[in-house]
């Protein structure tokens, strides 16, 4: 693999917020790698630290939050050492976001087409009419239906599987190396869901755009990445092709949320659970994290935390059983 | 909208006829009336005889029966007679044609309506200044101190709000007065401590001869009282606005602007403080009526005899076509201000609709 081909990179990253209860480490110690036009899917539960991770890359992550360890290399560039001025530059043109409320997302009292247009005017510096003739262009490419009449109107003027393709149209309007899409159909039906998830299959191959895919569903990943890494509590229990890691889950958690999904047309009284909670990250316990609510747990996973260890087929598993 | 509308202008109507009826009937109730005074002047050979109170009341209009004051203070007493109550005709022609009748005690006989248009050019001027001063600081400093939630600048701004919230505007009043005189007598610069204007020239160090009646004699003397007044209303809506301010900031769209490379600047004066700014419509539009009304407390402590002086004056003295004038002029000046709100609403968020 030419180093030129990895897009992002991240080494060691730990973010932490500084809270009156204490210090949070959201994410704490994270390494993994997007290639460009690789779709890498994030799963974990609630609270794991996907969310935190998407907005360290972004450096988005509000007064109380820092990175403070680790390297964020973008395309060469480790984005933690760029100023605020350069970093905006990067957000919103070569990264971009999606997120999962797309109604709330949009700000309310300005009409569609001019969200989308400050996009194009900051980062391209297009004229009026030439963003607004490119808005057009982006809102059909997302499928809006009748999208000169949709750009005039309010985002309380359209459903929620339409304004996530505004939201798509929004980030594509620069034509990003890197779309971090945050549980981008999370919040909408299943049809809408599976609508959203054909669109960002179909522009992937038209713009080949490397995506970051977090998501808590394993059925949208399956669907869309090509390699998974599994997040427990801040840091990655798993790292796998997409495929092999349906075939055959390692980690003792992954195949927990594996068994944990339903599947159709499976008839069972009840669905399998992973017993306990996610331990609090203001004190993250000694050992492997998962280990309370591991049924294969042994002495030493309590007392030391297990490296990401190599299996073949470029896998990699925190876990003492390997 | 339109429709809408027309609904909202028929409920005003009740809504004020309702609340007049209201307050005539709380002043009704109220111990005491206008000529009890007459009746009890200790001095036996000034005292009025029951004849001249009689007199004085049928002057007044006040010799009717209690259920008669509010009818007559709303349609007159020239139909009387329609209705069997020939001994009550009079010449009043009651609110409803404009008749806003005559003082009673106040400025005895002075049409109600003559003195309100006597006093309100005085109020305007304290009103006016002090609301654009507390609107034009309040929400930049509330805006300030939102984007720098928990600086050194939002504690200090946090802590002056606090003292100007719970500093009653007659005790703080009557200090800057004692600074102020303190001022005088050191032969420092300083402002006048009371009245609208002063009777004759005087000299201030500093400016020289202010000449009484001028325009730099009215500025020197609204510079204490507005103080007073914006203290509060400053207290008040930058802590509103911070609020707002703080709510919008962690909106998601407020994410979306951030995520999309816009300028942090762009993003709190555009995508945030755009949000913001709607909750204040209410707290804006609300100070319309308080703009008529004056200034209570402030005005009394400043010998600044305005509306609000006249109103409490009014009070007192049971001078009830004055305070019933004043009121029904807030009540018109208040639910009219809650249309607009509501009109206002429609224009700055495109989600409000009225119909």
């Amino acid at each position: 693999m030419a180093q030129s081909d990895v897009l992002l990179k991240l080494k060691g990253v730990k973010t932490y917020f500084f809270t009156d209860e204490g210090t949070v480490h959201a994410v704490d110690g994270l390494d993994f790698q997007v290639r460009r036009g690789e779709t890498l899917g994030i799963v974990g539960e609630s609270g794991c630290g996907k969310s935190v991770t998407s907005m360290s890359i972004l450096r988005l992550l509000g007064k109380t939050g820092k990175v403070i360890e680790g390297e964020i290399m973008f395309d060469g560039e480790n984005l933690l050492d760029l100023s605020e001025e350069e970093m905006r530059k990067i957000r919103g043109n070569r990264i971009s976001m999606i997120f999962q409320q797309p109604t709330t997302c949009l700000n309310p009292v300005f009409r569609i087409g001019e969200q989308i247009i400050e996009a194009l005017q900051i980062h391209q510096g297009l004229s009026g009419e030439e963003a607004n003739k490119r808005t057009i262009e982006l809102l059909t490419l997302v499928g809006l239906p009748d999208p000169v009449r949709r750009m005039r109107s309010f985002p309380h003027e359209i459903s929620g599987g339409q304004a996530q393709r505004v939201m798509i149209a929004m980030a594509l309007a620069c034509n990003p190396e890197l779309l971090i899409a945050d549980e981008p159909t999370t919040a909408l039906d299943v049809t809408i869901q599976a609508q959203i998830l054909d669109l960002m299959r179909e522009l992937r191959e038209k713009v080949n755009t490397a995506i970051i895919l977090i998501t808590h569903d394993l059925g949208v990943v399956a669907e869309m990445a090509e390699n998974v890494m599994v997040m427990y509590a801040g840091r990655a229990v798993e790292y796998a092709p997409v495929h092999a890691l349906f075939e055959a889950p390692k980690h003792p958690y992954t195949q927990g949320l594996i068994a944990s999904t339903p599947v159709l047309g499976n008839v069972r009284d009840e669905l399998e659970t992973i017993p306990g909670q996610v331990p609090s990250l203001l004190n993250p316990p000694a050992g492997c994290r998962f280990a309370s609510r591991c049924a294969h747990r042994m002495d030493q996973c309590t007392q030391e935390e297990p490296p990401l260890i190599k299996l073949e087929g470029d896998r990699l598993v925190r876990c003492w059983l390997y | 909208m339109t429709v809408y509308l027309i609904r909202r202008l028929f409920q005003a109507i009740l809504v004020l006829l309702f609340s007049s009826a209201v307050i005539y009937s709380l002043f009704a109730l109220a111990p005491g009336g206008p000529l009890d005074e007459l009746r009890q002047n200790t001095d036996p050979k000034s005292r009025p005889s029951e004849a001249d109170i009689q007199r004085q009341a049928k002057l007044l209009g006040a010799d009717k029966p209690w259920y008669l004051w509010y009818p007559t203070w709303l349609a007159g007493d020239t139909w009387l007679d329609k209705v069997g109550l020939e001994q009550y005709v009079g010449e009043r022609k009651g609110i409803l044609r404009w008749d806003w009748g005559t003082s009673w005690k106040f400025q005895r006989n002075a049409p109600v309506l003559d003195i309100i248009k006597d006093k309100l050019p005085d109020t305007l001027w304290l009103m006016i200044t002090s609301t654009i001063i507390s609107l034009v600081l309040g929400i930049p400093l509330g805006v300030f101190s939102a984007v720098r939630q928990y600086s050194f600048f939002d504690y200090i701004l946090t802590t002056f709000s606090f003292i100007g919230l719970s500093l009653p505007s007659f005790w703080f009043g009557l200090l800057i007065i004692a600074v102020s005189l303190w001022f005088k007598r050191n032969g420092w610069f300083y402002f006048p401590a009371g009245d609208i204007l002063a009777l004759r020239n005087y000299e201030v160090p500093v400016l020289g001869t202010v000449v009484a009646g001028s325009f730099l004699d009215r500025v020197m003397h609204l510079v204490m009282p507005v103080t007073v007044l914006s203290m509060l209303n400053l207290a008040n809506w930058s802590r509103f606005m911070r609020a707002s301010m703080l709510e919008v900031l962690s909106q998601d769209y407020v994410r979306t602007a951030r995520a999309k490379g816009v300028k942090e600047r762009v993003v709190i004066y555009k995508h945030a403080f755009r949000n913001a700014l709607i909750p204040l419509i209410t707290i804006i539009v609300f100070a319309i009526p308080g703009v008529f009304g004056g200034a209570l407390f402030t005005e009394t402590v400043f010998n600044y005899k305005a509306l609000g002086f006249t109103f409490i004056s009014a009070l007192n003295l049971k001078d009830y076509p004055l305070a019933m004038a004043f009121l029904l002029i807030s009540s018109i000046l208040l639910v009219f201000a809650t249309l607009l709100a509501d009109v206002l609403y429609t224009i700055v968020d495109p989600r409000i609709r009225l119909d």
